[in-house]
């Protein structure tokens, strides 16, 4: 009896510390982008809606966001479908970071001043040069405590917001802070 | 539970007119007490009270309360997390399974809030169904290790959740679900195998039916609806015509034929849809009235191959039956004299084989009583 409850109670605690290991790892892999990466600023207009398990939320969307399939480089993925696609910034003016070219494949020779962010989008092999293609960051989306999604939108509205990106060496990115012309709005603690 | 109740009183009557002595009585009381479900109606409170903590977990977590730190919010499930599972099996480990179970089930729940907590801190979009895998794969693990049958049918439930999260996401995320549905099904067909969490295979049924009208409406292709009537009516035939070879084989042959009919019928259903809707040929009406009695034909072939013996598949025969007949009536009012043609030519022949089946059903009883046990 005595081995059998501790089998089972260390199948329990087994159990606790591998999910716990695992929120624990999401944990220090995203807060090492923010404590190890690049931060670039890039300028938002919002949207407004609710998510069932992370609460609300304010829809942001960037200028890197649309990209025309002729713009990027390399070579196209033979397959229709999802597919990552490689997208450099620059710092233009007045601190904001704008387009400075895309790629099909990850740029080893990023040249220096640039950041390489990694995306995801819908290739379609038929898709014209001219054919806007929606580009995906993980970035698109900013929790907020209940009810106050509302604010961030209306001074969206009113003027564009600014959002602190970190991007890990990978291209993987991450929302450092949102600004509103040079005002923190949120600054995202590592923890 | 309720049958148990019935056959308390069925026993008590016995008993009173002579049908059964004392001891015969007594037997069949000990026999119903032996055989009842662990889990009862305390089993199914807890399992519940477990649900509506969960519940409260989740809409912290979604409320992003700032008076909460963050830091306060990670520890507090990460507390939970660890007094359901070790205290869970603390509880199971001395007998009290119920309380395990629930324990269980609100430390699976809690891991869920704690994915999505994480999600919210770093802002994390687009993301949700991969979310919703880690949540199961957590989940199966911790079944598996715990043999926790409530744990299996947690498992299902968030795979229907996946299911519904990847209908709701972009186009990049929403094709991984038409292999890793029956993947993740087959998984938990597995772990209840395992883990003898009988009430988890209604989920995995009803899951798998809705999976099949889910990739017929996203993908609007028949493909899946002929396949799953080609396995559904495979299952209910080999119910019908040899149920003691599935229930060696799977030991739950009268669910699976039901559930099995009850595919074929929907397949249909969704076949007379698709002409309604035009999407197959232009003269509707002929062909819908085909498939109309297409179906009746099916409803009342199933009642009489093994509705006398499986109480479920009559259900499903009588109520897709009288489904059919009110639609078929209301699509062909446009003709009133068509209309009582159609339910003059059908009550004669419901009538004819009314007649037959309860000949059928006569002849059948006599070569085999015991089979009407179910009836």
């Amino acid at each position: 009896m005595i081995l059998k409850i501790n089998r089972l109670l260390w199948l329990g605690a087994a159990v606790a510390l591998l999910q716990s290991g695992v929120l624990y790892a999401m944990v220090r892999q995203h807060a090492s982008i923010l404590r190890d990466g690049t931060d670039i600023t890039l300028l938002s207009e919002p949207v407004d809606p609710h998510d069932i398990m992370r609460g609300d939320y304010v829809v942001l969307r960037y200028a890197i966001s649309t990209i025309e399939a002729g713009k990027i480089t390399g070579t196209r993925p033979a397959k229709d479908g999802p597919a990552d696609v490689y997208v450099t910034v620059r710092e233009g003016d007045a601190g904001a970071w704008r387009f400075a070219g895309a790629s099909w494949q990850k740029r080893e020779d990023v040249p220096s001043g640039e950041v390489q962010l990694r995306g995801r989008t819908e290739m379609f092999a038929n898709a014209a040069a001219d054919s806007q293609l929606r580009v995906t960051y993980g970035i698109e989306r900013y929790y907020v405590p209940e009810g106050e999604g509302r604010v961030i939108e209306d001074q969206q509205r009113e003027h564009r917001i600014e959002a602190v990106v970190a991007v890990s060496s990978e291209g993987d990115a991450q929302i450092r802070a949102l600004k509103d012309n040079g005002i923190v709005l949120y600054d995202e603690p590592l923890y | 539970m309720a049958l148990t109740i019935g056959l308390r009183k069925h026993i008590a009557r016995w008993q009173r007119d002579g049908v059964i002595d004392e001891i015969v009585a007594e037997r069949l009381r000990r026999d119903l007490e032996n055989h009842r479900s662990g889990f009862g109606l305390g089993g199914i409170l807890a399992v519940l009270g477990a649900v509506l903590l969960g519940a409260a977990i989740i809409s912290l977590v979604a409320a992003n309360w700032e008076a909460m730190p963050r830091l306060l919010r990670v520890g507090l499930i990460i507390s939970v997390l660890w007094l359901g599972y070790v205290g869970g099996a603390w509880r199971q480990s001395l007998g009290d399974g119920r309380f395990g179970q629930a324990l269980y089930l609100l430390a699976a729940i809690t891991f869920g809030a704690g994915i999505a907590l994480i999600g919210q801190m770093y802002h994390l979009s687009g993301d949700a169904s991969d979310a919703a895998l880690l949540w199961i794969a957590g989940t199966m693990v911790a079944a598996l290790f715990l043999r926790s049958p409530v744990l299996v049918s947690a498992s299902t439930v968030i795979t229907g959740f996946y299911l519904f999260v990847s209908l709701d996401g972009s186009a990049s995320e929403a094709v991984n679900y038409l292999w890793m549905v029956p993947v993740l099904l087959f998984i938990c067909g597995g772990l209840v195998w395992y883990t003898k969490g009988r009430a988890a295979r209604h989920l995995i049924a009803l899951l798998l039916i809705t999976y099949v009208i889910v990739v017929r409406i996203d993908l609007d292709d028949a493909a899946i609806l002929w396949l799953a009537a080609l396995a559904g009516g495979a299952l209910f035939v080999l119910d019908g015509v040899r149920p003691g070879l599935l229930e060696r084989l799977t030991g739950w042959a009268e669910a699976l034929g039901a559930y099995g009919f009850f595919m074929l019928l929907v397949a249909l259903l969704f076949f007379q849809f698709d002409i309604a809707t035009g999407s197959i040929t232009d003269d509707s009406i002929p062909n819908q009235v085909l498939i109309g009695f297409a179906i009746l034909g099916f409803s009342i072939a199933g009642l009489i191959l093994s509705g006398h013996r499986n109480l479920a598949v009559r259900w499903v025969a009588y109520s897709v039956f009288s489904i059919e007949v009110l639609y078929l009536a209301f699509e062909t009012i446009g003709t009133m004299i068509g209309t009582a043609s159609f339910f003059l030519s059908a009550g004669v022949i419901v009538l004819l084989l009314a007649a037959f089946v309860i000949r059928m059903e006569r002849r059948l009883q006599r070569r085999n009583p015991k089979r009407q046990v179910t009836a």
